[in-house]
């Protein structure tokens, strides 16, 4: 169970970086607002839960994209926090220190709503 | 179509290494459900930040991360719906076709509502 393939991890970040790159390009594309949605495309997401068909099948697949979600709903709720912390504190801090603490406060932010909401 | 090598090389990394350390925390830590936060890093907004503030001004970064709120909203009722189809119709593939047909129609409307925000935000600096 602890053993991380070095393979399927490379697989990983290619899939990832891919799939982000993919939807910024199709965004590009559209421009406008069909571009702005496209560029909030959950491209992360997906590519982690295509990532899990590599190694489960039928239900356990079912099962562990289910239990992801849960914590990926999770993450998203603190990147929506993230994102208005970082408008404000990048007008009021610059854009390196603002980026910052709004990322920060994603770290602290996601597993506290995660422990609050699902217990340890 | 402008395309900006650095801000793509950008986005790739951080899409890839949020991919990875998803899958690295679910081989470490027993719950599964735990290392999905990384599957909702804000590695595109990051990027996007970075880009706007380094080529451009805090300002336009600032404005970028305000209308990703709006994308992010979309996204966390994708997710939503993704798990309820998971839940109850018991199909995988089924189920993340209609949170991604979810997600595109509440994106829009997000996008739509934080739009008349932002518009309203740069008259007042105006």
């Amino acid at each position: 169970m602890f053993d991380i393939n070095p393979f399927s991890l490379f697989l990983r970040f290619l899939f990832g970086g891919s799939a982000v790159l993919a939807s910024t390009l199709i965004a590009r594309t559209f421009g406008g607002r069909l571009g702005g949605i496209f560029a909030a495309f959950p491209a992360v997401y997906l590519a982690a839960v295509m990532g899990l068909s590599l190694e489960y099948k039928g239900s356990e697949l079912l099962s562990v994209t289910e239990q992801l979600s849960k914590g990926a709903l999770v993450g998203m709720a603190a990147d929506v926090c993230c994102a208005l912390a970082a408008s404000y504190f990048i007008l009021r801090y610059g854009w390196k220190r603002g980026l910052s603490y709004a990322l920060f406060l994603w770290a602290v932010l996601a597993p506290l709503i995660y422990l609050t909401w699902f217990g340890f | 179509m402008k395309v900006d090598i650095r801000d793509l090389g950008l986005r790739f990394i951080f899409g890839g290494l949020a991919v990875a350390a998803c899958y690295v925390v679910l081989q470490f830590v027993p719950s599964k459900s735990f290392a999905g936060i990384f599957a909702a890093f804000p590695a595109v907004m990051a990027a996007a930040v970075i880009m706007a503030g380094h080529f451009g001004s805090s300002e336009q970064a600032a404005d970028i991360a305000l209308g990703a709120s709006a994308g992010m909203l979309g996204c966390t009722f994708c997710v939503l719906t993704a798990t309820f189809c998971m839940q109850h119709l018991g199909k995988w593939g089924l189920s993340l076709g209609i949170a991604l047909v979810v997600w595109f129609f509440s994106s829009y409307v997000a996008i739509m509502l934080m739009q008349g925000l932002l518009e309203k935000r740069k008259e007042k600096r105006q």
